[in-house]
């Protein structure tokens, strides 16, 4: 039989896959949407499916030639997704998965792949740690699945999990930067968040924390098409604190000098200098991207480039990436085919220091004082005492981090009996972080030196079976799988100090070496895996699902675990009571339950150890002393997750909808207990604690209005998630209450409450009759000298519910687009105000302390000057803790498609946008909010602390415009 | 068919080699069995032990200033509140200072352990029946030598109730996997654990002489070592024969000479017994300090915390130009005094001195005393020390009282051993106070209860089974 297969507009459709229906005979069409087969003469009838259109059945009778016009779908429900080692229908699917396409993020300026997740997917929320460029990101899927081991999900990039450890250097902050802002946004067609049980059983031991999975552009058969896209544009932050000038700063120190004899005055050096003005510029940021994509039957590929050459608003921070990808595949005959996917990034990130680091651009900029000059008379830097001359800094010294990046994938795949096929995928990850900094004399006398190249290589291989079958109302589909995976991690650090002059750059040339150092540790995970899916009458499914994982991290007596999941889902729309219902054009309920582990573990915390080195050297000879404690039978948390879900189509298919519930409970949470010091340690890791997470999420899509040329569509997930630390082991400290409690800080884990619980005295305010500045006790009565005895539970990091809304306009050529994302109830702890709001120090402060109580009556912010609560005042209490609650324009774009009728007159370009977007414009927080961005955890991917700051820089608002061209 | 049955085979072979390799070990670190695996491993751990008690919490001072914060020689000058407490006689259960100091210590008791246990069982044949009972009998000194630490500072001196009182919990065996739960043993139980582990090592140990090299001789445990303890512990019983004897023995050894002048400190010299060798690269100094960190000014690049009490300059006084009052310094007219012995401000490379001779003289001659009243060679001894301080000799006839000659032999070990942790248990085991006046005036009587250190909060949450000290 032949026949040609044409789209509605008569354009010939490459790669559409005609079947004989019940059998597995069938054949693509070619270029030119032609298709040939041969078909036994009992055959009835022909399936004509390709992805984005609808399938259609074509009654064969006595035809020969048989040519069809397929329609698009615009349906989700033909989608398909990509999920753990493999593909499904989301028609068909019963786990609980969200996928964002490209299409949502194209031309953002986002650097690394998770901020491409901020509000797009129901039950993931993402923090970004703060504004400094490739900073890291605290990502909770489905809250936060443990105290102490890792709490960043598996990003896995065509089927390699990438390493992601912590390889840059913290430089004050509270954690480093973002080990994953090497990949390219560009590079990306698909991001899939696999949420529930059933979905992340099959990454056994990895995936309690969720998993991310992110396919790359793929070629496609047909002429080869080529993109170009570049943008432009300026950055400034979202808010920043308001230091005072000089007059202020005397001012205030001034009148705090006058409320107690004893404290001096201050002196007016006559020099003025405002730092902040100095560190901060306006960013700029400028992105080329070029690719091209095609392939005839039997060879498709994808090659594509992306430069960004971005400048922060802070001075001295830069960042230069670039990335390079071949993807290509080829089919050898029916039966075989093999590709390759290649990825390669080279990053330079001029990095400066964060928090709680003088050396720190903004950080030092807030507490220099006004007076204290940059520049000496004759124009040299002036030197800082204890803080250092910043601009000398960021302009003569060197913080640079080189990354580089090589991740790719090669795979061949056989059918071995039709509807069984072979695939062998080797998979390597390597990455390479180099950190060199030098600070010159200027900053630190005689100057110093220090360099540390990190590398951490991976290689996999991942070897499947897989088989499909479908037996008249009955579809079976099992797959079975074997992985091995290991990566080595290597670093070496050299550090030196006294050099004769500025221009001797490298530490070959340091009088005094102070540090030598190198080491190397390595990982493997040995797996195997398999997945059985059955389905009948297309419309009752049950999926289970099996991993057996052996990890060197986990103790002699639990090297192996085994992880489950069963699920199923039901179609109710196509059930004959449903048919004509009038109300849902589609209607699923799905259930799942399963167990995953989290392997993030040390490498050898179950071993008993004895290090050497200069530490336990003697007189000279060296010596080994004992440092660990082993427990044999250490091993992973687990994660048993339930999940139940409705999935929903109305409106003629215009509104989707979705609901989920989950349950998650973690036990074995990894927590250092308490052992008696007689057995000559003071602590044991051991798996002993119990926490749960449980909430609701809801995602609607909707088509508002599509008539004529006027469309309007919107997107809005909501989540609601709860967590609760349910045990924690015998002899972990107990809090005044008498809960047990993880961490002794402000931030904590209270038995019975949240991971992230705030416990901390209560401030009430200044008196307006007495200035004195006034705290909470215990039983709620005022006080001016709290105690520790007083602290309560006052609020938790962890929000009550977070999301996204995205609503896109579309007229003619042109298209509005806004994205808001919001998070509301959870609380951020500023500690940084507990210095810009101090008037004791002699360090510059926020113009809010020029509101301090000067008579009976006023309603001040700062205590009176003579009050004895003035040395008190910015002690840890809740006045450094802020509503976190807020709603931001992340997003917002106006571009416009240029008409064909236009383009064709060019002969060449057949497709150009021009765009112009913001980011982060316009925010909505609580009215009290002192800080800067309501946006900030500079801890980073931390489970144990979320939503803390300590000079972190806030997040930049963007404005840039693109222009894409199509050839 | 075939064609899939070889590819699955083949898939099976690859696997089945992959699981072996989920065996990788640590490149820093040795796992236990591997730290004795051999004679060089072995006694790398052995080093290990003497590295650990080179640590601030357990001859790297703490202990050491936390006795003199209790008694009288020092004026409490500094800023830590777990320090300021304790010359207060106001200390809290839940004290960090006191917390590490219990953990540290016990870290040293139990890395000893393991090297008593598995020296023996190491497979080696290089390694010979003589160095193996050697490098146990070290790990046996060192065991006694910190368990004679702690039971001074957590258990009422002997003299109280003949060592009825509570002491420290005895460990004797490593970590294995099984956590225990020890009581506490009383004061005599401890003592007699030091007494055999200090016997039974005796006649293992090297003499000084048989190391070659200073630092090995002076740093590492000896027979001259282990009978200057033993002599130190009978001492503080009130077993004064057995005292004078073994200081008698460690006097008459060859290899430790009183030094003629106070220049030895620090130099491994003659003069001393055993001293935790410290270097500017390894000493056991933390951002807490070291020796030297509370005993110098800041002008010194010290902390400043212990200058001399009035009281210790009104001692040195009585006899001006005392040579051991010379090793003093100030930062001016006025200032605080401070001591000499550890000058080292910088980089704290100073040796943690811990016996010298010159001990074995003071506790010869006491004992003697003690037995025999004012004689011949109790004045002989003291007159060497004398001479060497530059002050007038001794005689008979200048002691009416047999008290009298006890309490000036006490007044120069006073003057001696100042500022090198003797004092508090020189006061306490004479059955005198602390302090007579300021604070812990009348409350720091030997049976008082704020004269010893309470049992540290955290150690009885986990193992309530450690009884507290009373009036913690």
């Amino acid at each position: 039989m032949t026949g040609k297969v044409t789209g509605e507009d008569g354009a010939p459709l490459p790669g559409v896959s005609v079947l004989v229906k019940g059998t597995t005979i069938g054949a693509q069409t070619d270029l030119d949407g032609v298709y040939e087969l041969n078909v036994p003469s009992d055959a009835q009838t022909l399936v004509f499916s390709f992805i984005g259109f609808r399938s259609l059945e074509q009654e064969i009778g006595n035809n020969t030639v048989i040519n069809v016009e397929l329609s698009q779908d615009i349906e989700a429900l033909s989608e398909v997704v990509v999920i753990g080692y493999g593909e499904q229908s989301r028609r068909y699917q019963v786990q609980s998965v969200a996928t964002v396409d490209a299409k949502k993020f194209e031309n953002v300026p986002a650097v690394s792949p998770q901020q491409l997740l901020q509000g797009q997917a129901a039950g993931v929320q993402m923090t970004n740690s703060s504004g400094l460029l490739g900073a890291a990101a605290n990502i909770r899927i489905r809250g936060a699945a443990s105290i102490t081991a890792g709490g960043e999900p598996l990003f896995v990039i065509d089927g390699v999990p990438l390493n992601d450890g912590d390889y840059t250097q913290a430089m004050g902050g509270a954690s480093g930067l973002n080990p994953l802002y090497d990949i390219n946004p560009n590079d990306i067609a698909s991001l899939t968040v696999l949420k529930d049980a059933s979905a992340v059983a099959i990454y056994g031991s990895r995936g309690a924390n969720g998993v991310v999975l992110i396919e790359t552009k793929k070629g496609q058969m047909g002429k080869a098409t080529i993109d170009f896209d570049y943008y432009t544009g300026f950055s400034n932050p979202v808010d920043i604190y308001e230091p005072m000038n000089g007059d202020q700063f005397l001012e205030v120190r001034q009148a705090y000098a006058d409320g107690d004899p004893s404290r001096t005055p201050p002196t007016d050096p006559g020099t003025r200098f405002n730092w902040l003005d100095a560190v901060k510029r306006t960013g700029s940021i400028s992105n080329y991207s070029v690719s091209a994509r095609g392939g005839s039957e039997k060879t498709t590929f994808f090659i594509g480039g992306t430069y960004l050459d971005q400048s922060g608003y802070a001075l001295g921070n830069d960042l230069d990436k670039l990335n390079g990808r071949v993807n290509l595949e080829h089919r050898l005959n029916d039966k075989v085919k093999f590709g390759a996917n290649f990825g390669i990034s080279k990053s330079l990130n001029d990095r400066i220091g964060a928090e709680n680091n003088t050396y720190a651009s903004l950080t030092s900029a807030y507490l220099q004082t006004p007076l204290t000059p940059a520049y000496n008379d004759d124009g040299s830097y002036a030197r800082g005492n204890f803080i250092p001359n910043i601009i000398a800094l960021e302009e003569i010294g060197v913080t640079d981090q080189v990354n580089r990046r090589n991740t790719g994938n090669i795979y061949a795949q056989v059918q071995l009996i039709p509807g069984l096929s072979l695939k062998t995928d080797w998979g390597m990850d390597g990455v390479q972080v180099e950190y060199f900094n030098r600070d010159p004399d200027i900053v630190s006398p005689t100057g110093y030196a220090f360099k540390q190249i990190v590398q951490d290589n991976k290689w996999l291989t991942t070897n499947t079976l897989d088989y499909d079958r479908e037996v008249g109302d009955h579809n079976f589909g099992l797959l079975l799988g074997q992985s091995y995976e290991t990566s080595q991690y290597e670093d070496i650090t050299v550090e030196g100090s006294g050099f004769a002059s500025d221009q001797l750059r490298n530490i070959a040339s340091a009088a005094t070496p102070t540090t030598t150092s190198s080491t190397r540790t390595a990982w493997a995970l040995s797996s195997w895996f398999a997945r059985g899916n059955y389905r009948y009458l297309d419309r009752y499914m049950l999926e289970g699902s099996v991993r057996r994982d052996g990890s060197s991290r986990f103790g002699a007596d639990n090297k192996y675990g085994t992880f489950w999941a069963v699920s199923g889902g039901w179609i109710l729309s196509e059930e004959s009571f449903m048919q004509d219902n009038g109300v849902f054009n589609y209607l699923k309920l799905t259930a799942g339950y399963g167990t995953a582990g989290n392997d993030r573990i040390g490498n050898f915390s179950s071993l008993g150890l004895y290090r050497a080195g200069p530490e336990s050297d003697y007189a000279g000879l060296p010596g080994l002393r004992p440092v660990q404690p082993e427990n044999p039978s250490l091993s992973w948390e687990t994660s048993r997750s339930f999940d139940v879900g409705l999935d929903m189509s109305l409106l003629n298919s215009r509104l989707d909808l979705k609901v989920n519930y989950f349950y998650k409970n973690t036990d074995g949470l990894l927590l250092d207990v308490p052992i008696p010091y007689t057995t000559g340690y003071r602590t044991l890791t051991q798996n002993v604690g119990e926490m749960e997470n449980k909430g609701w999420e809801f995602s609607v899509n909707s088509t508002n209005i599509n008539r004529g040329d006027f469309r309007w569509t919107t997107g809005f997930n909501i989540s609601f998630i709860k967590n609760k630390i349910l045990s924690l082991p015998e002899g972990s400290s107990v809090d005044a209450e008498g809960r047990r409690i993880v961490g002794a800080g402000s931030q904590r884990a209270i038995e019975g409450h949240s991971l992230n619980s705030f416990y901390m005295i209560r401030y009430k305010g200044v008196n307006p009759e007495t200035g004195d500045a006034e705290w909470l006790k215990k039983d709620g009565t005022p006080t001016t000298s709290p105690t520790a005895d007083d602290r309560v539970i006052v609020g938790k990091g962890d929000p009550d519910f977070f999301g996204g809304l995205t609503n896109t306009f579309t007229y003619k050529g042109f298209e509005l687009n806004a994205f808001l994302q919001f998070v509301s109830g959870n609380k951020l702890l500023l500690d940084e105000l507990s210095f810009l709001e101090d008037v004791t120090l002699p360090y510059n402060k926020v113009t809010r302390m020029l509101n301090y109580w000067k008579q009976p009556g006023d309603r001040a912010f700062a205590p009176s000057m003579s009050s004895p609560t003035v040395t008190s005042f910015t002690q840890t209490s809740t006045l450094q803790l802020q509503n976190g609650s807020y709603m931001r324009l992340k997003n917002i774009t106006l571009s416009y498609n240029l008409p064909a009728e236009l383009l064709q007159k060019s002969n060449f370009i057949s497709r150009a946008r021009v765009y112009v977007m913001g980011q982060n414009l316009w925010t909505l927080q609580d009215k009290d909010f002192r800080g800067a961005d309501p946006e900030i955890s500079a801890d980073g991917a931390s489970n144990r602390f979320l939503g803390e700051s300590f000079f972190a820089v806030p997040q930049a608002k963007t404005i840039t415009f693109g222009v894409s061209l199509g050839f | 068919m075939k064609k899939l049955l070889y590819i699955l085979a083949a898939g099976l072979i690859l696997t089945a080699s992959c699981e072996n390799r989920l065996d990788i070990n640590p490149e820093q670190d040795l796992a236990t069995d591997l730290a004795f695996a051999n004679k060089d491993n072995a006694f790398a751990s052995l080093m290990g032990v003497y590295s650990l008690s080179q640590q601030y919490e357990v001859f790297g001072a703490l202990p050491q200033i936390i006795a003199d914060f209790q008694a009288d020689n020092v004026l409490f000058s500094g800023t830590f509140p777990t320090l300021r407490d304790i010359d207060e006689f106001d200390v809290v259960a839940d004290n960090s200072s006191i917390q590490d100091l219990w953990a540290e210590n016990f870290r040293v008791i139990v890395a000893a352990n393991a090297v008593i246990k598995y020296v023996p069982l190491v497979e080696d044949d290089a390694f010979t029946d003589a160095e193996r009972a050697q490098y146990v009998a070290e790990a046996k000194f060192l065991r006694a030598l910190v368990n004679f630490q702690l039971v001074n500072l957590f258990g009422q001196p002997y003299n109280l109730d003949n060592g009825a009182s509570l002491g420290i919990p005895i460990v004797l065996e490593p970590y294995e996997g099984e956590i225990t739960y020890p009581t506490r043993a009383t004061v005599n139980e401890v003592h007699q654990q030091i007494f055999t582990d200090l016997q039974e090592a005796l006649p293992d140990l090297l003499t000084a002489g048989e190391f070659g090299a200073a630092e090995m001789a002076r740093g590492r445990a000896t027979q001259g070592a282990a009978r200057a303890l033993m002599a130190r512990l009978h001492l503080y019983r009130g077993e004064y024969g057995e005292a004078a004897d073994l200081a008698g023995d460690v006097i008459d050894d060859a290899d430790y000479v009183l030094a003629a002048n106070h220049n030895f400190y620090d130099a491994n010299s003659p003069e001393d017994v055993f001293t935790i060798q410290n270097s500017a690269t390894d000493n056991g100094s933390t951002s807490s300090g070291g020796w030297a960190s509370y005993y110098n000014s800041s002008t010194y690049g010290g902390r400043g915390d212990c200058p001399f009490s009035p009281d210790l300059i009104a001692a040195f006084e009585e006899e001006p130009g005392d040579a051991r009052f010379a090793l003093s310094r100030s930062d001016g007219a006025g200032e605080p005094l401070f001591t000499t012995k550890f000058p080292d401000g910088t980089t704290n490379a100073d040796n943690a001195p811990i016996i010298r001779v010159t001990e074995m003289y003071l506790t010869r001659a006491e004992a003697l005393a003690e037995l025999d009243g004012v004689n011949a060679e109790s004045l002989d001894l003291m007159n060497e020390l004398r001479e060497r301080a530059n002050l007038s000799t001794w005689d008979a006839a200048d002691f009416a009282t047999d008290e009298a000659f006890i309490e000036a032999i006490l007044n120069e070990r006073r003057k001696e051993l100042c500022f090198e942790g003797h004092r508090r248990m020189d006061l306490l085991r004479k059955g005198k106070s602390l302090r007579t006046s300021g604070n812990g005036a009348g409350i720091s009587a030997p049976g008082d209860p704020y004269i010893i250190l309470p049992i540290p909060q955290r150690a009885r949450d986990v193992n309530p089974g450690l009884d507290q000290n009373d009036g913690y």
